[in-house]
């Protein structure tokens, strides 16, 4: 059997790559389903020498709605739900995860999938914005995962010409760390230890962490260009205001500018113009070299020592690289295809996305692979991987077509870092970006197609903006430089009547004139608007775009979560129900708690469904037999029809509005809701 | 080593309150408010307590977000010239010796009860990163979150969960670390706005008999569901557990606790009217019902611009809701055994900048501490005629957590470790506590 496996696999694969060749069109039906029989028989073959049942197969209404739960990251609407059971097709299944692979759905669950794992925090600085558009774009774009992560690991410039540059300034000021997170996102290694000592139980030591860092240990994050062109500036202004003397050359001119730091006024007077470009950029100064730390105690370096970049596996690469290809080179030994644990990691972590388990367990950590539960079929997901290049949505599509993927959930939990037989895929609550967008499609119906505009929108103007400043001529930078100032001085002005105000209303408030209180806080919050619109009535809307410190961009209340910018506050639906922090990489989680069960008992959210002017309550009100609104509830809310004894329970709830708002709300708080099966 | 061990760690510090029976809060709050009082702190250590220490039962941390101007409120400078002193006057205390900016008369006449630490000095001078170290007394790093001070409160006094959560942050901002690394019943409740108490704790629009329907036949509906997998899998048990939790906080006494209408006129126009008042309010209901930290942050202290407009709307609300808290405390007789701190990311440059602003000052600036065995009245450390630079007792954000632990009575160089294997402490790498503090 496992020989007849390993034959099949290689004609599998053989077969993939000539039907695909070096295109990236979609594969055929007929590959697909060559390619996923090929992992089901692995599974059928490692479940026969455990001499373990497979899992039987799940029936219609369970498929779809784990299919759109994982493909879509939601729940069918009733409709959905309705042509699908109803449709009497025998390939009714395959049409199905064709057609959601192409959804919209599945680029917002895709890209809630990176935001995670890279730890998008939208606000952060400028970039964060940039970065966020970028990763979208990508996902829409379906980027093949390894020119993904190429581009952000060779990203160079300014964010506002190369917006992957926010995959480094992300961690700005924190590079061994960016070093570690890129290694156990990318390649399931964990050297975070040997950051200050060698690795206490892999083989890493403090040097080789060092000698990787230092590929990029020469990322200054200050801009060249914005250097450049400040000081080409000074020099204009120093020159026009006759500050020099005669035709003189270039050295007397230094020496006069450097004399008593007579440029310095002029650096000072710019530096609004260019504040911002100190933290934008990613490039390599030769002066910043990365040295063993003062308390280095190994014996093959001394304290101070000097690091030349060395890979820590599979590729070497020359001792001799250029400063400003090391970046490139860095980004060429992680996604190259010879790297041992690149391919590996991403397939086990769109595994793991797909079926709820990795075949390696932790997903970050590869250190202790010694007993991994599916070799060949491990090695077969590579191989599928690179014949896609590395198409994800192609690979995710051959999982979706399994027959793994249409058997009932496992019923024992997989145990934690051991070893998974596959059964069946793995039964887990759905993410709180499932729920929260399962709840907007019971409002709103189907919203993938609606995309949060603004926050492009806010990013190519900053673009815009930078792209126009660096083609303006010294005079009008000199006129936007007044103009910047100016509009300044009118917006401080503005805030310092607000805060006069506002010390005037909580002394209103102090002594009990609410009334009067709250007049003169809306006052001084109109002086704060009235300083937004100045801004926006200036002259220069780029003088305006200049000044703003931050993008933010307030919350979509009827997009998906993908639209929104993250992370989520501390204590909102989607940080409650564990959506990750942003902080670290892959830290949301689906566990219960009291303040989850809180939400779900009373809170606003279930409430606007069941009782509020949704398209949930509304069909509900419009339906006109008990049994057609107990039919919407369980498609609706369930993706499946009653079953008969269902039916006799909870029909004559159904008549009374109250009872009727209640059952939705139980069902909108039950496990079966909750859980993906 | 055993990886799996390890993962599981790692997993459940994901988790925020995970509902096994040690880390759901909801039950009733009698037992152990009954007892709290009559404990010791506990792990106190016979040396610190015979040195003042341990005397803090509980913590209540006021953050003022966005770097205080040391040089505008704790450490005023009235010889300097007037550059540095801008439009900040110096007034008398009634501690003979130390004086305060003119926005502080309310705390000015209760120096008597505060420590003032005029020699805070740090290196990181941005925003998210200067919270971050005073916080945790780790600097930022992006693989890994350390814990915060309520959160090592919690773990190194051996926190099981209870009827009340043992951290609680009051509008805390999104960056706030929370746990870090810990497991879950470490980390804070976040409340955000403390006027509209524990939020979802009361039923909406529906009768006790509705609701005890949707109770029944959610777990009818859960019947199949239940049969097939409540056995075999901890989170669907979880599941039931949460909302079996839920239900009985909502029935229970504890809910009372968040509930900020049940405090008298008087309490809420000692403390004031604004949101931080009610969070400075709420954090000392909390305190006397045994809550062991309360961090409470006050944002928009980031004046880069019009400084000492700034000042006159700002401070006066925590000169009003501090000073109290003060007096509530030590009225209610819990001022021994409640730690008050003021604490924040960075001072302001001494120098006043165009625009009647001052920028970011991680070099030198000032924080405080009352209560909880702190003998009041004392300045410590100092800073140079322009509090432009710290001259005697420089204390960094460790020595800073290192006091709290101390305060409480909790060993701030214990080591834990994380679920990778890296050992910290509540103290960071080197944190001394101030002892001469206590007394």
């Amino acid at each position: 059997m496992l020989h007849m496996n390993r034959l099949l696999a290689f004609t599998g694969i053989y077969y993939l790559v000539i039907t695909i060749g070096f295109s990236v069109e979609p594969l055929t039906q007929q590959t697909i389903q060559s390619t996923s029989n090929q992992i089901d028989l692995f599974i059928a073959g490692h479940l026969k020498e455990k001499k373990i049942e497979a899992n039987s197969i799940i029936d219609d209404a369970t498929f779809l709605r784990r299919a759109y739960i994982n493909i879509t990251g939601r729940i069918p609407t009733t409709e959905e739900a309705g042509s699908f059971i109803n449709d009497g097709s025998q390939d009714k299944r395959r049409k199905l995860v064709d057609t959601l692979i192409d959804s919209e759905g599945y680029k917002s669950r895709m890209f809630n999938f990176w935001a995670d794992l890279l730890r998008v925090q939208t606000n952060l600085d400028k970039h964060g914005l940039g970065w966020h558009v970028w990763i979208h774009k990508a996902v829409d774009q379906n980027m093949p995962y390894d020119d993904f992560v190429h581009a952000m690991l060779s990203s160079n410039g300014m964010v506002s010409d190369d917006a992957a540059v926010g995959y480094y300034l992300r961690d700005r000021e924190m590079l061994l760390d960016n070093v570690s997170n890129t290694t156990e996102v990318f390649l399931g290694t964990q050297i975070g230890c040997a950051q200050c000592h060698d690795h206490p139980f892999d083989d890493w030591t403090q040097k080789q962490y060092f000698e990787l860092a230092a590929f990029i240990g020469n990322t200054t994050y200050k801009s060249d260009a914005a250097k450049h062109l400040l000081s080409k500036l000074v020099k204009y202004s120093f020159e026009k205001d006759g500050k020099l003397k005669g035709k003189q050359g270039e050295k007397s001119r230094k020496l006069a500018m450097r004399k008593k730091g007579a440029a310095g006024k002029y650096y000072k007077d710019y530096s609004s113009l260019f504040k911002d470009f100190g933290k934008v950029a990613v490039s390599e100064d030769p002066k910043k070299t990365l040295r063993l730390p003062k308390d280095y105690q190994y014996n093959d370096g001394k304290p101070g020592d000097i690091l030349i970049p060395k890979t820590l596996f599979g590729e070497a690469v020359s001792d001799n690289v250029p400063l400003e290809q090391r970046r490139e080179a860095f980004a060429h030994w992680v996604t190259s295809s010879e790297n041992p644990l690149f391919t590996k990691v991403i397939v086990n972590r769109l595994w793991a996305e797909v079926f709820g388990r990795g075949i390696v367990d932790p997903l970050d950590d590869w250190s202790d692979t010694k007993r991994i539960s599916h070799p060949e079929l491990l090695d077969y997901l590579c191989e599928i991987m690179r014949a896609t290049q590395y198409d994800t949505k192609q690979f995710m599509r051959v999982l979706y077509h399994t027959r793994l993927f249409e058997s009932s959930a496992c019923v024992e939990e997989a145990k934690m870092g051991g070893q998974h037989d596959f059964q069946g895929p793995v039964l887990r609550r759905m993410s709180a970006e499932e729920i929260h967008d399962s709840f907007l499609t019971l409002e709103f119906g189907n919203q993938d197609q609606y995309k949060n505009e603004s926050l492009a929108y806010r990013w190519n103007s900053y673009v815009q903006s930078v792209d126009k400043l660096f083609s303006m001529t010294m005079p009008e930078l000199i006129e936007l430089n007044q103009e910047t100032d100016a509009l300044e001085e009118r917006i401080y002005a503005a805030r310092a009547e607000a805060t006069k105000l506002r010390i005037k209303a909580s002394r209103a408030r102090a002594e009990g004139n609410i009334e009067q209180a709250k007049e003169l806080e809306q006052e001084a919050r109109n002086k704060v608007n009235d300083s937004k619109k100045l801004n926006q009535q200036s002259s220069s809307m780029m003088a305006a775009s200049m000044m703003q410190n931050k993008m933010r961009t307030k919350p979509r209340q009827n997009m998906r979560s993908s639209e929104q910018s993250s992370p989520s506050r501390p204590g909102t639906f989607l940080r409650q129900f564990g959506s990750s922090d942003r902080m670290t990489p892959d830290a949301s989680h689906s566990l219960a708690s009291t303040p989850q069960a809180l939400t779900l008992l009373n809170g606003r959210e279930v409430a606007k469904l069941t009782d509020g002017k949704g398209q949930l309550a509304a069909s509900l009100r419009k339906a006109d037999s008990a049994s057609q609104r107990l039919n919407i509830l369980f498609l609706s809310i369930y993706g499946c029809m009653p079953t008969e004894t269902e039916r006799q329970q909870l029909e004559p709830l159904t008549t009374n509005t109250n009872q009727l708002s209640t059952l939705a709300r139980a069902m909108l708080n039950s496990k079966r809701f909750l859980f993906v099966q | 080593m055993s990886h799996n061990h390890l993962k599981l760690d790692e997993v459940s510090r994901r988790g925020f309150l995970a509902t096994t029976a040690k880390s759901c809060f909801g039950l009733t709050i009698g037992g152990a408010a009954a007892n709290f009082f009559n404990q010791k702190a506990s792990a106190a250590d016979p040396a610190v307590m015979a040195t003042g220490g341990a005397k803090a039962k509980s913590v209540i941390y006021l953050f003022m977000s966005g770097g205080m101007t040391h040089l505008d409120t704790l450490d005023p400078k009235p010889e300097a010239s007037s550059e540095i002193r801008g439009d900040c006057r110096a007034i008398q205390t009634n501690v003979d010796g130390i004086q305060l900016g003119h926005c502080l008369p309310g705390l000015a006449k209760q120096m008597d009860k505060v420590a003032l630490i005029r020699s805070m000095s740090t290196t990181q001078g941005a925003h998210a990163q200067g919270r971050y170290y005073m916080r945790t007394g780790y600097t930022k790093r992006s693989s890994i979150v350390h814990p915060s001070a309520g959160s090592w409160a919690s773990q190194l006094a051996n926190n099981q969960g209870g009827e009340l959560p043992p951290f609680v942050t009051v509008n805390c901002s999104s960056s706030h670390p929370g746990a870090g690394f810990m497991e879950a019943r470490h980390a804070p409740l976040p409340l955000g706005n403390a006027s509209s108490g524990l939020q979802n704790s009361k039923r909406h629009k529906m009768s006790e008999d509705e609701f005890d329907q949707q109770l029944s036949l959610r777990k009818q509906l859960d019947a199949e569901f239940d049969a097939r997998y409540f056995k075999t899998q901890k989170n669907v048990r979880d599941y039931s557990e949460a909302f079996d939790a839920a239900v009985r906080l909502m029935k229970s006494k504890d809910l009372e606790a968040f509930d900020l209408s049940k405090e008298s006129k008087e309490a809420h126009l000692l403390y004031g009217a604004q949101t931080f008042s009610k969070g400075v309010l709420l954090a000392r209901r909390l305190v006397e019902r045994g809550v062991r930290f309360i961090e409470v942050e006050f944002g928009g202290f980031d004046w880069h611009v019009d400084n000492f407009n700034q000042m006159e709307d700002k401070i006066p609300v925590l000169d009003q809701a501090l000073s109290a808290l003060l007096k509530d405390l030590e009225l209610k007789g819990l001022l021994d055994s409640t730690l008050v701190v003021v604490g924040t990311e960075f001072g302001r440059t001494p120098e006043v900048k165009s625009n009647a602003g001052r920028n970011h000052y991680p070099k030198a600036f000032s924080c405080l501490m009352a209560g909880g065995g702190i003998v009041g009245g004392q300045p410590f450390g100092s800073t140079d005629e322009n509090g432009a630079q710290v001259t005697t007792e420089k204390t960094t954000a460790e020595d800073f957590n290192a006091t709290i632990a101390y305060a409480m009575g909790l060993p701030h160089d214990k080591v834990v470790n994380s679920p990778s294997k890296r050992p910290f402490r509540m103290g960071g790498v080197d944190g001394k506590p101030i002892t001469s503090l206590f007394g």
